[in-house]
């Protein structure tokens, strides 16, 4: 039989969802009998080799970089599931959505206590190679279309486990009432 | 000016990063510099929230060493308060060490099973150099 | 004045007060009609919509609706559990709800019925306003990034003289609940809680020494679905 391929990645997240998914413990055993990773952290394959089943995405859009691999997991990916609250709603990082980005920066480059008084000249990062920050931090879905999400910070390790089956056997998904949390 | 290569992303680090290592003409090395590609302004926008509420809040920093960080917050809000490290509770003290020990156990375990185990063997990249 | 009412809601015989409200008599039936702004014992207003129910084939809310004799009530069709489901959904996109730092996460009552109608993901854009948070009163905290205006802490917090505490300022887009410096100047300690108790999110919070008391697992909600003491009483 041919196993499903599953892709991960983490975009403006904090890899929590992905330390959540390996909470699956010994179950990792399985989950090697019942998919293949391509592209993922998991694995260190890091440019589409080929079409995939299963993209599983972690974290919120918070720079172009982020929309670009976005848009390259939904080219990529048969079904696309937002895994946790950045990728659904943009979680704690968009608590900067109300707040003008450039405060957020100058806090972090200028003003904050580690920085200030050691960067005369007021540089902020302006390397070419880094990607540009957008003004907001935006849900995957509001960016790309998603097809299934997993609420929680992290969502627990049985929702994603039980959702993953679900999604490689054709089940329909089935989401317990105290799987579903926000927290 | 010569080649430019790049290792994007870095994998089994939390945080995103890149690597770029810039070669002349004759393919030496010039320059390898790491992009911190990711902000995110967490120090601004803990500023003006409930105190309390920045141990959990910056948990999120990291998901693979949130314990860390809760316990950081947990000191700043000590200065905030005024509790010197002597005025914590024998209690309070001996809970941070264990959650901390528990931290570093379950990094390494972490590390040891989940991301060098699984590449010895079902990786689809071959097993890194000695001394790589 | 004690005259009892026939009525059914969603087929089921039901019997009431007269003058009591669809969402109360609801209840007494075994019947869980979701409420936010309406609580029990509180003169109803009418402002989350969350109750809607069809009444006779018009929608109206429970908590505002008295019953009458022979009244039928839909409150569970595809059409009203959609309808409260968008009505949780425009409300966590019109605030900012942070569930993952919020300490009242597992005992909010927004979450609670987000979690009872399987909210997964909003279907209307988040707004992400600009709101603040107000520590100037000596007990409370207001989180206006939560505040879902459900007029409960005005209706609820009074002084000796029936004068309310707690009331809107500003207008349209906006509204925001203020304190009245001068009434709530001499507070106690409890009145201070049972504000922040009466508050259904985490828009009011006491000034106080501990904070995410309750582990997550213990939470109102962690296990039990808001509504399901009402349904298995």
């Amino acid at each position: 039989m041919n196993k499903t391929i599953v892709a991960t990645t983490s975009l403006a997240g904090c890899f929590g969802c992905h330390m959540s998914f390996l909470d699956i413990d010994e179950k990792i055993l399985d989950l090697i009998e019942l998919v293949e990773f391509n592209k993922s952290p998991i694995n260190d394959i890091k440019e589409f080799t080929r079409m995939c089943d299963i993209g599983l995405i972690e974290g919120g859009c918070c720079n172009n970089e982020n929309v670009h691999v976005l848009r390259n997991f939904r080219a990529h990916c048969k079904i696309l599931v937002s895994v946790g609250e950045c990728a659904i709603m943009g979680g704690l990082p968009a608590l900067r959505n109300a707040i003008p980005l450039s405060e957020c920066m100058a806090e972090a480059y200028l003003h904050g206590p580690s920085v200030a008084g050691n960067n005369e000249n007021g540089i902020m990062p302006n390397d070419p190679e880094l990607p540009v920050i957008l003004d907001k931090v935006y849900p995957c879905h509001e960016i790309v279309r998603i097809d299934y999400h997993l609420p929680g910070c992290p969502p627990r390790a049985d929702l994603i486990w039980q959702a993953l089956v679900a999604l490689v056997q054709g089940d329909p998904l089935k989401l317990p009432y105290e799987l579903i949390k926000f927290d | 000016m010569g080649q430019k290569l790049t290792i994007e992303p870095i994998t089994r680090v939390e945080g995103h990063g890149k690597v770029t290592i810039h070669l002349d003409d004759e393919n030496n090395v010039v320059q390898s510099r790491l992009h911190i590609v990711e902000f995110r302004g967490f120090e601004r926008f803990v500023q003006g929230r409930p105190y309390w509420e920045a141990p959990v809040l910056v948990q999120r920093l990291c998901g693979i060493c949130p314990v860390s960080h809760h316990l950081a917050a947990a000191k700043a809000m000590d200065a905030i308060v005024g509790v010197e490290p002597e005025g914590l509770t024998p209690t309070g003290e001996k809970m941070r060490r264990l959650m901390h020990y528990g931290q570093i156990f379950q990094s390494h375990a972490l590390h040891f099973f989940t991301w060098s185990v699984p590449i010895c063997y079902l990786a689809s990249m071959p097993v890194p150099n000695k001394g790589m | 004045m004690n005259q009892l009412i026939a009525f059914k809601i969603d087929g089921k015989e039901c019997m009431g007060q007269k003058g009591q409200n669809i969402a109360d008599a609801a209840r007494e039936n075994g019947i869980y009609i979701p409420t936010l702004c309406h609580i029990q014992g509180l003169k109803p207003r009418g402002a989350c919509r969350i109750c809607s129910v069809r009444v006779n084939g018009r929608l109206m809310t429970a908590c505002t609706t008295p019953i009458a004799q022979g009244m039928e009530v839909d409150s569970k069709s595809a059409e009203i559990q959609n309808l409260r489901k968008a009505i949780i959904e425009l409300m966590f996109t019109e605030g900012n709800h942070f569930c993952p730092s919020c300490e009242q996460s597992g005992q909010c009552e927004l979450q609670a019925l987000a979690y009872r109608y399987q909210m997964l993901v909003p279907r209307f854009q988040f707004q992400f306003p600009h709101r603040s948070v107000e520590a100037s009163h000596p007990r409370l905290i207001k989180d206006h990034n939560r505040c879902i205006l459900c007029k409960r802490c005005i209706r609820a917090i009074k002084d000796e003289k029936g004068r309310s505490i707690f009331a809107f300022g500003k207008r349209g887009h906006h509204v925001e609940i203020n304190i009245d410096t001068r009434l709530s100047k001499d507070m106690t300690a409890s009145e201070a809680r049972q504000a922040s108790e009466i508050c259904p999110v985490g828009a009011i919070l006491l000034k106080k020494e501990e904070g995410f008391k309750t582990p997550i697992g213990l939470r109102k909600y962690d296990h039990k679905a808001i509504g399901s003491e009402v349904e298995n009483s």
